[in-house]
């Protein structure tokens, strides 16, 4: 059984890779030059002390930042990302509503296979608001998807 | 002498007869500025249409020019502006009624429903010649606010033109069987087997991952108990357990967002009949663009 599994996971993991892995000829093809500053966003690893529960969560959000995000690279698709999406669900909501938000959230980011529900941000990324998922249906906000035309 | 006098005249002649003229330029006349802004809101460029109309009523101030801006300014978004050229015409213009009805269009178009509702029941906002155009808008306006209930649908379709009643008959049964997902079916279905509740919400590719997610630790538990290797089990059980949870309260969300989102479809599908209908009244812009 437990050998089973692993080797399920196994090829699960090498899928995702080997699907949505950066490539060398992509890394290295040609870019435009772009002479503009860039804008430098810096983590800001500061705790945020407005609740106990705050300090708590922002304290697991720079764990995670540090022990996944900083080696993983800008790739999750979504926008928040995971860690923020937690972060601003707690603050919306609760703990406890926002734990489940996130559950529910990282399941779905495992879902490589249907992704067009979501709309896509300028730079491509998936929108997936947390305000859509605490339960008031008249706070929804559906957006309309970017029509082909248009620049990803 | 002569020589200079005649050349003096010629001179004299040419610059009378060939000069240029703001009075006699036919390009800048007020006729031929009509045209082009006309020409321009035909051709949906409205900011630079509203921008001839305005410079031509500082020059000569007409009801249908100032009504030709209004409606340009109402294609720009800038509905309050637009609001404010329609009033000016409310009250001792010939067209104050085409105003009035451009001005409880304005506000159905700007998503102001319920405003629009109760300016329509006024009968200074509701002309008589245009009263029944007026009635069909408010009527349509039912099918889209959520909250109205609509009872007798004989009398609700019989409101419309013939052509109409078709396709209204077909919104009046969406309002009132609309398509919806029952959000706590959603998360006990999830509560039984995880994910089916999206799959019930028709998150199919969501519902599979969420299975297959809570369903490997909930696996691994129930192997490492068999082995008697409690804590290990315990630690699955648990993150089993928690991405479970999330698969029932995400069930219950994405029934929401289904609800959410069909009701966005039939309100964008709303939104296109009317104005592929002219909102259900006579077209304003007849009165400055000759199609």
């Amino acid at each position: 059984m437990e050998k089973l599994i692993s080797r399920t996971l196994t090829i699960l993991i090498f899928l995702t890779a080997a699907v949505f892995a950066q490539t060398e000829t992509r890394r290295w093809s040609e870019k435009k030059a772009d002479y503009k500053i860039p804008e430098i966003s810096e983590r800001n690893y500061s705790i945020d002390d407005s609740s106990v529960m705050m300090s708590l969560v922002s304290g697991f959000q720079y764990a995670y930042y540090f022990l996944i995000s900083d080696y993983d690279g800008d790739n999750c698709p979504f926008t928040p990302t995971c860690s923020n999406f937690f972060v601003q669900s707690v603050k919306r909501t609760n703990i406890f509503q926002g734990a489940l938000m996130f559950a529910d959230r990282f399941t779905r980011d495992l879902n490589f296979i249907e992704r067009d529900k979501y709309p896509r941000s300028q730079d491509g990324k998936l929108i997936d608001l947390p305000r859509n998922y605490e339960l008031e249906e008249s706070d929804i906000v559906i957006l309309p998807k970017r029509s082909d035309g248009e620049k990803k | 002498m002569r020589f200079f006098r005649f050349f003096f005249l010629l001179l004299l002649f040419t610059a009378a007869v060939r000069g240029q003229s703001k009075a006699v330029n036919p390009l800048f006349s007020v006729s031929n500025r009509v045209k082009f802004a006309a020409h321009l809101f035909e051709t949906e460029d409205y900011i630079r249409a509203f921008d001839e109309y305005r410079a031509l009523l500082t020059e000569t101030p007409d009801d249908t020019l100032r009504l030709a801006a209004g409606l340009a300014l109402r294609n720009l978004g800038r509905f309050d502006e637009a609001e404010d050229y329609l009033k000016g015409l409310f009250f001792f213009s010939r067209l104050k009624n085409y105003a009035k009805t451009e001005f409880l269009k304005t506000e159905f178009i700007r998503g102001n429903y319920s405003d629009f509702i109760n300016l329509s029941g006024e009968s200074f906002y509701r002309p008589d010649t245009f009263s029944v155009g007026i009635k069909r808008l408010k009527y349509f306006t039912y099918l889209i606010l959520p909250e109205t209930e609509i009872t007798d649908s004989a009398e609700f379709v019989s409101g419309f033109a013939e052509n109409q009643r078709r396709v209204i008959s077909k919104f009046y049964s969406v309002k009132k069987r609309p398509d919806r997902k029952d959000e706590l079916l959603a998360a006990a279905l999830s509560a039984v087997i995880p994910g089916a509740g999206k799959i019930y919400t028709e998150d199919y590719s969501d519902g599979i991952v969420a299975f297959i997610f809570s369903g490997l630790f909930y696996g691994l538990a129930a192997h490492n108990f068999a082995i008697d290797k409690n804590a290990k089990g315990a630690l699955f059980a648990g993150i089993g357990l928690f991405f479970h949870a999330g698969s029932v309260y995400g069930s219950a969300t994405s029934a929401q967002i289904y609800n959410a989102r069909k009701r966005f479809e039939f309100e964008s599908k709303l939104i296109e009949y009317a104005r592929k209908e002219k909102y259900f009244l006579p077209d304003a812009e007849k009165l400055f663009i000759k199609k």
